[in-house]
């Protein structure tokens, strides 16, 4: 007896109401959000480039996932610790390190890289963005989107991949 | 990048395309149709993501988003299937009405459930993010057993999975598990340090640590809800649950594949305890019934499994208090033992009982008269060929489902 396709990790309340959406490695909507967000980031990022107006682009992935790396922090006094678990920890670490080639070391570490990078999605998702040296900071957002959606179509892999499958079958 | 978009919106103008054909079919329920709508819903969001511009996008970027719109089809792709074949009126639609209204009481008053047959001989449930917000519960029985209607109380293991992500059980249980598996390592130091890059054991509770226990804490928390899964039919079903797990999975597999479940002996010993505990009667020789299945896996992937075991065995207790709550909480139990007898009674004069309520009581009486008294009907009861016991059976059961709905659809009116 099994489960197909990935269980979302906590975004529901016993309600049923979706309150806090923290960010969860095997949240199954990670994998488009954040692929959605880098979308969205880009398309602010080339208006930037070209000073066009920035009112007419969406920004609903950068605001959804801004707030769900925003929780992530909360206010427990244990920081991340307290909030993350390993797999999460291990996804944001990687995608971050590869975004920015910047090797994480501590909880804490990553614990500053994500209430940085929270605070440049909120910056990005109200659009009062228009400076010029916002462009390269942006693009690492960007980039680390890119990351976290790859890393976490992954990771939804790694644990819901395992099924057993007819021997037959090839 | 133009190419890859326009296939990729030809791809989900496909899937599209191919709900609304399926929205055209007959089902015998409203169910499915209103699942195919959420899901339509779903790939409508995503084609927009490749609306008007999408083209000036960093190609890196939208690759990426190809990507996930490709595994968002072969994902989805199943679930259409199988609400295609839920249209087949082989199914035993008896079924629905009582699971359904099972499934209303535990989720949300208004889920919709498609629950019929499918290729796979083990049963299994859907859980898409998209759905399950939105209360949709999609349960697969095997085809080979669709007539079986003693097999109904493994439903509740499959909606035990829809309960553990509404109530967000893996948050519960993650922090726990984790520190139960840092503790094990740091307790067992001399046998992990060669293996793992760290110099201390302190170090498990920080980023650095954190790859080395990745594994065994996913593999927990993945057994422990399968376990609270079980835990959910068994406080539903009561015995019932045990003899339809035991009848479906017994004697075993014969390697474990995976370390997401625990072993089914392992499973079957934490059923007979929590039983014992809840005072529901265990089936003679239950554990033993399962052999154990050899387990290929060597060096640390071995080592991590087996700390998997042991954290989700640490875990069993709370697990089993979690799912008494809940089973309490929305009242998912109607269990009564004078239904139970009047059930069987009813059963062996070749009648189906009326004024039942609880699918639980019918299953239970069910597989009473077909253990306990061997199917053996009222002497009166000539109709009843010889060799054809069992077949009647399901009728019986079949039909006494049907007379519940019939009887709760008046109570609603």
């Amino acid at each position: 007896m099994g489960m197909r396709f990935a269980q979302s990790t906590g975004m529901e309340q016993s309600t049923g109401h979706r309150s806090t959406a923290e960010l969860r490695a095997l949240d199954p909507d990670l994998p488009i959000i954040a692929a959605r967000a880098a979308m969205q980031l880009d398309l602010v990022i080339g208006s930037i480039q070209h000073n066009e107006q920035l009112g007419q682009l969406r920004t609903d992935a950068i605001k959804q996932l801004a707030t769900m790396i925003s929780n992530l922090n909360g206010n427990a006094a244990g920081g991340l610790k307290c909030l993350v678990d390993p797999l999460t920890a291990n996804l944001l670490s990687k995608a971050y390190s590869d975004a920015s080639r910047a090797q994480l070391n501590s909880l804490q570490e990553l614990e500053g890289a994500m209430k940085k990078l929270g605070q440049m999605l909120v910056e990005a998702s109200t659009q009062e963005v228009p400076q010029q040296d916002l462009v390269r900071a942006l693009t690492l957002v960007r980039d680390f989107c890119v990351k976290l959606s790859e890393y976490a179509a992954s990771k939804r892999q790694l644990a819901y991949g395992e099924k057993p499958v007819p021997a037959f079958r090839r | 990048m133009s190419l890859l978009i326009g296939q990729t919106r030809s791809k989900l103008d496909g899937v599209i395309r191919t709900i609304d054909d399926l929205r055209s079919l007959d089902y015998p329920f409203p169910d499915p149709v209103a699942v195919l709508n959420l899901i339509r819903e779903a790939f409508a969001k995503i084609r927009a993501d490749f609306g008007d511009g999408v083209e000036k996008v960093d190609e890196t970027t939208i690759k990426n988003l190809c990507k996930r719109a490709q595994e968002e089809i072969q994902n989805y792709l199943p679930i259409l299937g199988f609400i295609e074949r839920s249209s087949d009126l082989e199914a035993p639609v008896e079924m629905h009405g009582p699971v359904a209204r099972l499934t209303r009481k535990a989720i949300q008053t208004d889920a919709n459930l498609v629950i019929f047959p499918e290729w796979d001989y083990s049963p299994f449930t859907f859980l898409f993010p998209e759905l399950t917000k939105r209360g949709v519960v999609v349960v697969g029985m095997p085809r080979s057993e669709s007539h079986n209607a003693l097999l109904a109380p493994l439903s509740g293991h499959e909606l035990g999975h829809n309960v553990w992500q509404r109530e967000r059980l893996t948050e519960k249980f993650s922090s726990k598990a984790q520190e139960l598996i840092v503790d094990q390592i740091t307790k067992d130091w001399s046998k992990w340090k060669d293996d793992l890059g760290l110099s201390a054991p302190e170090q498990l509770s920080d980023l650095v640590g954190y790859r080395y226990i990745e594994a065994p804490h996913l593999w927990s928390i993945r057994q422990a809800e399968e376990t609270f899964c079980d835990f959910i039919g068994l406080l539903i079903f009561r015995d019932s649950y045990l003899h339809s797990f035991r009848y479906l999975l017994t004697p075993g597999e014969s390697v474990r594949l995976t370390f997401n479940y625990p072993t089914l002996k392992t499973r079957a010993r934490f059923h007979a305890g929590a039983a014992k505990t809840l005072g529901i009667p265990v089936p003679s020789g239950y554990e033993g019934s399962f052999d154990e299945s050899v387990d290929d896996a060597d060096g640390l992937r071995k080592q991590y499994g087996e700390l998997a075991d042991l954290t989700c065995q640490k875990l069993v207790d709370d697990l089993l208090a979690s799912a008494q709550q809940v089973v309490s909480v929305r009242n998912l139990s109607a269990f009564r033992p004078e239904e139970v007898a009047r059930v069987r009674k009813c059963l062996k004069m070749g009648v189906p009982t009326t004024g039942t309520t609880g699918i639980e009581n019918i299953l239970i009486g069910a597989w009473q008269f077909f253990l306990e008294d061997n199917v053996e009907f009222d002497a009166n009861l000539a109709a009843v060929k010889a060799g054809e016991g069992v077949l009647v059976l399901n009728e019986l059961i079949l039909k006494t489902l049907e007379v519940n709905e019939i009887e709760e659809r008046l109570r609603a009116s």
